[in-house]
């Protein structure tokens, strides 16, 4: 039986060194550079050990804004993405045949074409002149053009695009885990429809929403391409602050603190999240 | 009074329902048993209002209740799985059917605790369906029904998900249960046992058509063809082959003294039949009396202490007779049989009895 088990878990050796090599010892790399000086004509930073870039990151209140705008785009995002999501997920889970195909294959294409050209699809939509602009406008609920680029609705908008089926696909699992049986009971029970929903359907499929919540939130938290383009380098969130620190400006100690301050914010976020009413440990059942 | 009139049901061709014609009498519990896909649990399902059914009524003490949706039936189902709300305890599993009915706190309250008071509940009211036992699960699914009031009871494969010891209790209790609440019940079931201990009645299904509705003990002696007499009964009938040509008679390819039938059966037609003995109708005779008695050779003796099952073969069919003793037999070893003809079910070759 031991030996069994322990010959199972040598299947997990070639992911563990994947991880090990590509994660984990970069990890502890940057963790090492965060304390490290930056040397001037070289990009490897160098001692004296220091937490100066720690320091530097609560100097003024630029880079706590940046934190700041980084969260609520984030939570912003993650709350649209519940609002839209639900509803759709919702509407997949009872659907039949075909049509749901059909359905899947729609919510999942995003996921496999590519954060760029989705992006730079998004950026020809949302420009002044662009067809979302022309439609506002020739539907009469504007007036002027709207400046999607370079602004926080832009990089909603295109955040809630890119990380949108992540919701769905967490939510719809949620749903159709719920016995058809616990639903027709509802039903037997006197519920209609809405009571049955919002009584039965919800209450069951929240940790679903909260896993997706979290997830979405956690993706938008380390987003970089989408504010880059779509932020037109007007909006500064923590992923492209570590980029212009490392790639632009070399000061690799920097970025590294910058970084280790998000995995650290990421790792809270998922523990407030772990503590949500039904998302954590659930209660053993007993058998018998 | 439940009456299901000419009920049928098909899935695009596949017909699985035909023409069901059953009625449950106030306070009654009938059984719908019958192998999977005979279509039972369709006749519930239909019952309750889960699907459409495409000809024929079901009525409720003489109202169709057809064109009402399944949540203003006021039909209690208890599930197989138990379908309980994972998220409420088992006062708000109990509580929820009555808030739906809108019921007024106060009276939820005493309702909610004179159910749980008669599943034996009343202890486990703030417990969440998986801190509990199937057992206690299923008696939770009870109360849901019991604080309802509902008219009728639907109960789908109650004691399926139970493991052997169990379910005799359950099934024991629910009887029990059923009797003193006096509430009008259909049970579906595949299990013979189950159907003939809870049911008053039993409806046998068979690809969709009912086959015999009657009570255990009619359905047993007096089956209408051979799948009911197959269906019922454990260990299983004995078929014999049977012919009939003139005043020739063979059971299970021996010759036979006509005499040994009852008078009504003595003017059979010529013909083949199938002649279904219980294994309890079998038993040992003294000697071997040449038209009379069936001489076997033992192929298997399962000794159970208070009975003992000794099977054999005739050609290549294994037949079973039941010894209300026990008995030590040889396996190999010659014995004869005889049985009481009267007590005998004959089939045409339709599988119809004559």
């Amino acid at each position: 039986m031991k030996k069994s088990v322990n010959k199972a878990n040598a299947l997990l050796i070639p992911l563990t060194l994947v991880f090990v090599l590509l994660f984990i010892i970069p990890f502890f790399v940057l963790f090492y550079y965060s304390f490290l000086t930056r040397s001037s004509g070289q990009v490897v930073p160098s001692t004296p050990y220091t937490v100066s870039s720690y320091l530097r990151f609560f100097e003024d209140s630029y880079y706590p804004r940046v934190v700041g705008r980084t969260l609520w785009l984030s939570l912003l995002t993650a709350g649209i993405c519940v609002v839209l999501g639900y509803p759709v997920a919702y509407y997949i889970t009872k659907a039949r045949g075909y049509w749901k195909t059909v359905l899947m294959v729609v919510v999942i294409l995003p996921l496999v074409s590519g954060v760029i050209t989705q992006t730079l699809g998004l950026y020809g939509m949302l420009t002044s002149y662009g067809p979302v602009n022309n439609f506002l406008m020739w539907a009469g609920i504007l007036k002027e053009p709207v400046e999607f680029l370079g602004t926080t609705t832009g990089v909603v908008i295109g955040l809630t695009q890119g990380f949108l089926p992540y919701m769905i696909l967490t939510v719809m699992n949620a749903i159709q885990a719920i016995p058809d049986n616990v639903l027709e009971a509802a039903d037997n029970l006197g519920a209609n429809g809405v009571q049955r929903f919002f009584l039965i359907t919800l209450p069951l499929s929240k940790t679903g929403v909260a896993a997706g919540f979290v997830l979405v939130f956690g993706c938008c938290l380390n987003s970089y391409t989408t504010p880059l383009l779509l932020g037109r380098g007007k909006i500064s969130v923590i992923g492209t602050a570590i980029y212009q620190q490392a790639m632009e400006l070399y000061n690799w100690p920097f970025a590294s603190a910058i970084a280790m301050i998000l995995i650290a914010l990421v790792l809270v976020v998922f523990a407030l999240g772990n503590t949500l009413p039904g998302v954590g440990g659930r209660k053993k059942a007993v058998s018998g | 009074m439940l009456e299901i009139i000419n009920l049928s049901k098909a899935y695009k061709a596949n017909q699985v329902l035909k023409d069901t014609n059953i009625t449950v009498n106030n306070g009654e519990m009938v059984a719908l048993l019958g192998p999977s896909g005979s279509g039972k649990t369709t006749i519930l399902r239909i019952v309750a209002g889960f699907i459409e059914a495409n000809g024929g009524d079901v009525r409720i003490d003489g109202e169709s209740i057809l064109n009402y949706e399944a949540h203003k039936r006021n039909i209690g189902v208890v599930f197989q799985n138990y379908a309980l709300f994972p998220h409420m305890t088992v006062q708000q599993n109990v509580e929820f059917g009555l808030k739906m009915h809108k019921v007024p706190a106060a009276e939820r309250k005493v309702r909610v605790e004179e159910a749980l008071k008669v599943v034996d509940m009343l202890d486990y009211a703030g417990r969440y369906p998986n801190q509990l036992s199937g057992g206690q699960q299923q008696r939770v699914a009870i109360a849901r029904v019991v604080a309802i009031r509902a008219k009728l009871m639907l109960l789908d494969e109650p004691l399926s998900n139970l493991d052997a010891k169990l379910r005799r209790q359950v099934r024991v209790e629910i009887k029990e249960l059923q009797r003193k609440l006096g509430i009008t019940t259909v049970i579906v079931t595949h299990d013979q046992e189950e159907a003939m201990t809870l049911g008053d009645r039993i409806a046998i299904l068979n690809e969709g058509r009912i086959q015999q509705i009657g009570t255990p003990m009619e359905l047993y002696d007096r089956p209408v063809n051979q799948f009911v007499a197959g269906f019922l009964g454990t260990p299983s009938i004995n078929f014999f082959d049977m012919t009939v040509a003139g005043g020739n008679w063979t059971i299970a390819g021996r010759p036979v003294d006509r005499e040994w039938a009852p008078e009504e059966k003595r003017g059979l037609e010529d013909g083949t039949y199938a002649l279904g003995v219980r294994p309890e109708n079998l038993e040992l005779a003294p000697e071997e009396e040449e038209g009379f008695t069936m001489p076997v050779e033992v192929s298997l003796v399962e000794n159970l202490g208070a009975e003992t099952l000794i099977y054999f073969f005739t050609g290549q069919r294994q037949n079973c007779c039941r010894m209300p003793q026990s008995l030590y037999l040889e396996v190999g070893s010659r014995i004869n049989l005889r049985f009481t003809f009267s007590k005998c079910s004959v089939f045409d070759r339709n599988g119809l009895r004559v």
